[in-house]
């Protein structure tokens, strides 16, 4: 393929990322004084991580409900996200071998 | 003013604090470095986009579409349609960068990708934090990810699925972790559930991974409703 093919689509690709990550700090910078857009913005971090891990626990079935019990219950037990973190990762894999 | 135990603590806590998502991070970038070779990628096209693009999905995306003649219009477009979401992480960035200047906001968003990113942002609920803590956890996954991308551009195929281990559960783990953090009380519950369910729904309808910000954006919007946060607003 050609040289410039590859810069180009990289270009494209790193400019444009880049543009979707600095436009959207800079603009929150500008409405963040307006109240109702706080409240907003204040319940973005939350609602993006449940969109993230919601369809992904539920795709993985049973699997994933029962790890991510687990994992709240460690993180409720032991206060240590690694340790909850690990016995997550361990529950599917073990799941995984056991129910395919 | 806000204050932090120092500009290189903030750096270090941040790289430290990713390490452990990180083993997930190699796992992933030597499937993907294998998956480049097999693709035709040349080891200094890999390593561009790992600096430059800097976001596994994304990169992965490429990486299977990299084919010769090369797909320019869709290549660019499938990887800025998976990448749209970062728009709305960095919005929520705001807070850690409410003290930088601009030269700050240009230098460290860039490294910005979903495990540094919540990190930062779970930290900022109990502790002061800068920027700087996201920059350093961005280092952390740049090695991490070009460490995996290029061993498995050497070693080939030969590699097993990190799914066999639950690796690829790492980023949905950690993130549990993170959440309960987040739990302001009962003005959370409508976003939150909206969030779950509307997820939970576009993902059956819209391509890649537009179901995260359809999601985010309409259990934010209830933020909007005043009779729900009237005790947030008093």
């Amino acid at each position: 393929m050609h040289n410039w093919d590859v810069v180009l689509v990289l270009g494209i690709v790193t400019v444009g990322t880049y543009a979707f990550k600095i436009s959207g700090l800079l603009l929150s910078d500008r409405l963040v004084n307006s109240g109702k857009v706080r409240l907003f913005l204040d319940s973005l971090p939350a609602t993006l991580l449940i969109s993230l891990v919601v369809p992904a626990i539920i795709e993985e079935g049973v699997k994933g409900l029962l790890a991510a019990i687990l994992i709240v219950w460690c993180m409720y037990a032991t206060k240590n996200a690694l340790v909850a973190m690990t016995v997550g990762i361990v529950c599917i894999a073990v799941s995984r071998q056991l129910i395919g | 003013m806000r204050y932090f135990r120092s500009m290189k603590h903030e750096f270090k806590d941040g790289f430290l604090a990713t390490i452990p998502i990180s083993f997930s991070i190699v796992s992933f970038g030597l499937v993907c470095g294998a998956l480049s070779v097999q693709n035709g990628m040349s080891l200094s096209e890999l390593l561009l986009m790992n600096v430059f693009v800097f976001g596994g999905a994304g990169q992965f995306l490429m990486v299977e579409m990299w084919d010769a003649p090369l797909d320019i219009l869709g290549i660019s477009m499938a990887a800025l349609l998976i990448n749209l979401r970062y728009f709305l992480m960095c919005m929520a960035l705001h807070p850690l960068f409410v003290n930088s200047r601009m030269i700050e906001k240009l230098a460290y968003i860039h490294l910005t990708a979903e495990p540094n990113w919540a990190l930062s942002l779970s930290r900022l609920e109990t502790q002061p934090t800068s920027p700087l803590f996201l920059f350093g956890g961005g280092v952390c996954m740049l090695f991490a990810w070009s460490g995996g991308t290029i061993s498995g551009y050497f070693l080939g195929s030969s590699l097993s699925n990190p799914a066999i281990y639950g690796l690829d559960f790492a980023l949905v783990a950690m993130i549990i972790t993170i959440l309960p953090g987040m739990y302001r009380g009962s003005q959370n519950w409508l976003p939150w559930c909206v969030a779950a369910v509307c997820s939970l729904l576009l993902k059956q309808w819209l391509p890649g991974n537009l179901y995260i910000l359809g999601g985010a954006l309409a259990g934010s919007l209830m933020t909007l409703f005043p009779h729900i946060n009237g005790e947030k607003n008093a």
